[in-house]
Order: C-alpha cells, then structure tokens, then sequence
C-alpha cells in the first residue's frame, strides 16, 4: 500500500478544485509540522484507494435511549426525527479553513455541508443523536461535513456517535455558537480496529456563550482530532473533556487549540487518556492569550493511565501569553494504577483483571460525570465499560 | 481457624515480620498491639495476601473445610472467597464505582463461591437495610462512589458494613478505631460486636486499650520489631495502658 501524499487524491473525482489546489498546495502534514511531531500522518496514514461507493447498504444502529435523532449513512443525511426549533438543511460548502489540511481535504471532496440550526431561545437539553455511520470498507475514504448553528439565547445538547470499518474517515465540523447560547455536544469515536481517521472541529464561541465539547475516543488504527475553539467575546467559555481508552497499537493524537480573543473569556480542560499494550496517546493543547486580552482564566489538565510498559503518552501543554493580567494553569500526570488500589478491590474477592477494569472505569469516568443528562451519562459509561472489557490487563506486571 | 508459624516477610528488602507465631482458633478473638512500625499492618496485610510483602520463611496454614491448607498459595481474591477479610486501616477511594455495585459485585462473588445464589440489586438493598441501620449510617452512601469523599468516620463505618455483608470467618480489623470519635466508635464496636460468634474468629489490630474496652478480646499479644514478645489475657491490655510499651521492650 501506498503512503499519504496529496498525489494519491488525485486520481479520485475532485469535487471542489479550489480547495484541492490549496490542499496540494499545504500538502500532507509531516513531522516538520508544528503541532504534528507526533503524528507523522504522511507515513501513518494508507493512502484511500477510492471514494465511498456504496451508500445503499443499511449499516447497523447502535441501541440508543435518544428519541431525538438525525441519521446520516457515509456523511449523507437519511432520516432525522427533531424537536421544533432544530432544522437541517444540505447547503453547498461555501467555505473552510484555508490552513488547515484536514478541513481542506474534507472540503475538495464534500460539496455538501449538513447545517443544523437552532433557533433563537430553543431550549432542549434531552440529548439529540447524530447517528455517524459509514458503510465504507477496504480503505475507500469517507467524508462528513457538519455546521451547527445554535443562535442567541438557544440551548442544545448533541451526541454525534461514529462508526465503521476499515476505512479512512474525514469529519469536519464547524460549530457556533451564538451570544447567550449554550452548546453541549459530545463526539464518540468508535471505530474498529483498522480505521484511519481525521477529524476537525473549529468552534466560534460568542458573548457569555458557553461551548462544551466533550470527545470520547474508543478506536481506530489511528486517529488525529483537531478542535479549534475562538473565544470572540467577553465571557465566552469553553470547557473541552476528553478521554480516550487505546488497545493493541492504537494511535490516537488529540490536538486542541484556545484562542482567547477577547478579555474576561474563559476555558477549561480535562482530557483522560487509558492506554494498553503497545497503543500511543498524544494530548497537546495550545492557549492562546494575545496582548489586550486581559483577564483571562484557562485551566488545562491532562492525566494518563499507563496500563502496559509499552504503551506511551505524549503531553504537551503550550502557553503562548502576551498579557499581562491573566490566571493560566496547566498541568500533566502519567501514572500506573497502584499495588494498593488493586489489593483493596481483590482483598473484597474481585479478581486481578476485574479489579483493574473497575479502576480504569473509575478513572475514565470523572470527565463523563460532569453531564446533566443522566440517560447519556449512563450509555456513555457503558460504551467506555464495553472498550475496557477488550483490554487485555493480563501482562501488567510482566511486561 | 489460623495457624502462622515463624513468619518473616519483607518489603523492599527491609525485613518487617521476623518469626511471628501466632494461633487463633474459631471464635476466638484476638488483639494485637504495639508501638509504631512494629509490623502490625504488615501480619495483617500477609495474611490477606498484599502483592508488595514478600513471605521469607515460615507458614501459614488455614483451615477449609476442616483441613489445614498453606494460605500463602492462595491469591488475595481466592483468600477473600475463603471467608478472610481486612478492614483497611486507610481504605482506597474509587472512583466512578458505586459503592452498592462494589458490595453487590464483592457479595456475589464471595458468597456465589460459598455456595449462595446471586442477587439482584432490589434483593440486596433489602438485605443490606437492617446492617446500614445498626452501622448508623445514611443510606444515601449506598449510591456514592466508594469511599469517595467519605469522611475518616464514614469511611471505617464502610468497611464494617462490608464486614458485615460478606460475614468472614477470619476478620482482620486493621486500626478500626483510629480517626473514630467515641460516638462513632461504639456504634462500630457494637456492629462488630454482632458479628462475634463461635463460628468466626476476629483479629483486632490497634495501639490504644480504647477499642478494647468496646470489644473485648480472649488474647492480648504485643508486637515489638516484627516478633511477638508478649501475650496474655484481656488485663495486658490494661496493663499496657497504663505501663505503656517501654517495661516491654527494654
């Protein structure tokens, strides 16, 4: 197979030819990249051999307890059952982020871009299902391509859940969030075992809107997720949680940008990473604070379970700070789960294996808690319980 | 029920345990006292078979059954299913794991392995009511997750309860006192004042006569540089008490 370059797009159908000139142009990105040192996507990444054919198969559904729902089959929309307030409509993709090669690539091939509006002071915190599914097979690459509107005064909470098989995946959304707003919207990962997939979202925050993404990570050979989040006016917060359980030789790089472009604009993350065997997890998150952007508070925290010698965690916080009157912490804990911790669960007759599942439960869970919803919390931890039920806990000791 | 012969074990390289022969027969319960770093935590986190202590030399035979059997073979989990428990002296908070799934899941297993059928959760909130009561405590704990955020009080009233739940025929109570106000500590001592039968045996770890004066035990033995060096009845303790540990050791 082939290694990535922007060649092997050539032969597929371009779509949009002003964005794959600019894609040819930024290229594939490599270690020489900021921000991409340790994911080298240009020899990580199989080229696709084509574009998604087959959109008729029915993929299966996951059991879900959401009666809201909007279900897309390889990035195209099938069916959605919303409450009133939320519309959807296909437009043409009218523009993306000209730096960004994931966006870039995503925007040469799909030149329909699915736009969610809420409207004006809709308020709806049960949680709504964007059913993700691809029918892709045999490395065909399939796209998705989301921009979701929640307009002043709104309330919304997403669930995007994405799965599928041996393929390479693009999702790109864009999400903003008007002035007064409130968005929730929590992205599973799903993937099987030999997927690659790219992912973006590039976020606008507005006046004393709130934005919290939550990212749960739970396969694919390798994954790459960029969230890009500009706070644009005076209290606009982002809270960014994540947690990401790996197996076998699992990639998964999560690279978060805050650009805090106003003063008294705020953001907060967690991101939990649970690694196994001979997986790598990266976490970078860059904050950044230019010069009049005064009275600030940022807070970032990175924490990672080691489960095997051979799994590996990259954390890399950077703080670019040029005023002068603001509160930034950071931080980064990479550790193993304690000799005690095990002995007091297998002390009450649980055994070794079992015992360390529940801690890995209990570790990844924190970030999962902090929603309202109780329905989505619950099928949540049962989607990270399954993954940890795959990890093999067995060699801990004797690796 | 026990018996440990000339036991020595030791955690990273420093010799704790240096020949302690000890034997508690069925119903019998027994007190173990002594200063500081004597090795008190350590015999009893051996017998529960604590995966950092390294056993050096000597045995420790337990009863299955109406046989003796060499404890030491066995994995912590497999010693729990055969009726043994330990009542951290510092119990460990988990996270994201409710405290009556926890006991539910530690209850099925134990007592599945004695030969008990599983129950479903309805079933063991029943079961568990009349011990929530005698133990005092609120039965909002049950859906927290364990330990998390209990108090030093609530915490030690927890491993009671599971105490309780699992009914052990070989408690080892671990500094069960310690961080206890008196209130609270006689509501626990009176908690494992009920489970005392002639069936199971008790191991009371402790610095102070205090908790002896609530439970009071058939023996009293003294821990001194991982040896026993003194054992008597129930009036040691006070004697200990009152002398302190310095007539003892020097």
């Amino acid at each position: 197979m082939e290694v990535l370059s922007t060649k092997a797009f050539e032969k597929f159908e371009i779509k949009n030819a002003k964005a794959f000139e600019q894609f040819k142009k930024l290229g594939i990105p490599d270690k020489s990249w900021e921000g991409w040192q340790f994911t080298d996507i240009s020899k990580k990444f199989w080229a696709p051999k084509s574009l998604v054919q087959n959109n008729t198969e029915q993929a299966k559904l996951i059991e879900a307890p959401f009666e809201h729902r909007v279900i897309l089959n390889n990035g195209d929309l099938v069916s959605s059952n919303l409450p009133e307030g939320i519309t959807l409509k296909e437009i043409e993709t009218e523009n993306w982020d000209t730096h960004n090669p994931i966006d870039t690539m995503n925007a040469s091939f799909k030149t329909k871009t699915l736009l969610i509006t809420v409207a004006k002071k809709t308020k709806v915190s049960t949680p709504i299902l964007l059913m993700n599914r691809y029918t892709a097979q045999n490395n065909e690459m399939a796209l998705t391509r989301i921009k979701t509107v929640v307009e002043d005064f709104a309330e919304v909470n997403f669930v995007e859940y994405s799965d599928g098989d041996n393929a390479f995946y693009n999702c790109s959304h864009e999400i903003l969030c008007h002035d007064n707003a409130i968005t929730y919207y929590t992205q599973v990962q799903n993937f099987n075992d030999e997927a690659q997939a790219l992912s973006n979202v590039n976020s606008e925050v507005g006046k004393d809107a709130h934005f919290y993404s939550l990212t749960i990570n739970l396969g694919a050979k390798v994954h790459r997720q960029n969230i890009n989040v500009n706070l644009n006016a005076s209290g606009a917060t982002a809270h960014l949680d994540g947690v990401f359980a790996l197996t076998g030789s699992q990639h998964n790089d999560v690279y978060t940008t805050i650009n805090h472009n106003q003063a008294h604009t705020y953001s907060f993350q967690l991101y939990k990473g649970i690694l196994d065997q001979e997986s790598r997890g990266v976490f970078s998150g860059l904050i950044h604070v230019p010069q009049d952007s005064q009275k600030i508070n940022s807070e970032q925290l990175s924490k990672n379970l080691l489960l095997s010698k051979k799994a590996r965690i990259n954390t890399m916080p950077t703080l670019e700070v040029y005023a002068d009157d603001v509160k930034c912490a950071h931080g980064a804990t990479v550790g193993q789960l304690s000799e005690d911790e095990i002995f007091y669960l297998t002390s009450r007759g649980i055994n070794e294996q079992k015992a360390k599942k529940l801690l890995c439960q209990g570790f990844g869970i924190e970030v999962i808690e902090k929603l309202k919803d109780q329905d989505l919390r619950q099928w949540l931890t049962k989607l990270l319980v399954n993954k940890l039920e795959e990890q093999d806990f067995g060699h801990f000791e004797e690796t | 029920m026990i018996k440990i012969e000339n036991l020595h074990a030791k955690v990273n390289d420093s010799e704790i345990l240096n020949g302690i022969n000890l034997e508690v027969k069925r119903g019998e319960v027994h007190a173990i006292m002594g200063p500081n770093g004597s090795g008190k935590s350590t015999l009893s986190k051996v017998i529960a078979g604590h995966p950092s202590y390294e056993v050096t030399e000597g045995s420790v035979t337990y009863e299955i059954n109406g046989k003796g059997k060499d404890l030491l073979e066995f994995e912590p989990d497999e010693r729990a299913k055969e009726g043994i428990f330990l009542s951290f002296q510092y119990p460990i908070e988990v996270p994201g794991v409710s405290n009556i799934d926890f006991l539910r899941e530690s209850y099925n297993t134990i007592c599945g392995h004695q030969g008990t059928s599983s129950v479903d959760e309805e079933e063991f909130r029943e079961f568990l009511k009349p011990k929530i009561e005698m133990l005092g405590m609120n039965p909002s704990f049950l859906n927290r997750p364990l330990n998390q955020g209990f108090s030093g009080g609530e915490k030690k009233k927890n491993e009671i309860l599971q105490m309780a739940v699992l009914n052990p025929r070989l408690a080892l109570l671990d500094e069960t006192d310690s961080g206890l106000d008196i209130d609270a500590l006689q509501t626990v001592a009176s908690g494992v004042n009920k489970l005392r039968s002639k069936f199971n045996s008790i191991v009371l770890i402790t610095h102070y006569q205090r908790l002896l004066d609530y439970i009071e035990p058939d023996y009293v033995h003294v821990l001194h540089k991982g040896k026993i060096i003194k054992s008597g009845g129930p009036e040691l303790a006070l004697e200990l008490e009152d002398k302190g540990y310095d007539w003892l050791i020097n």
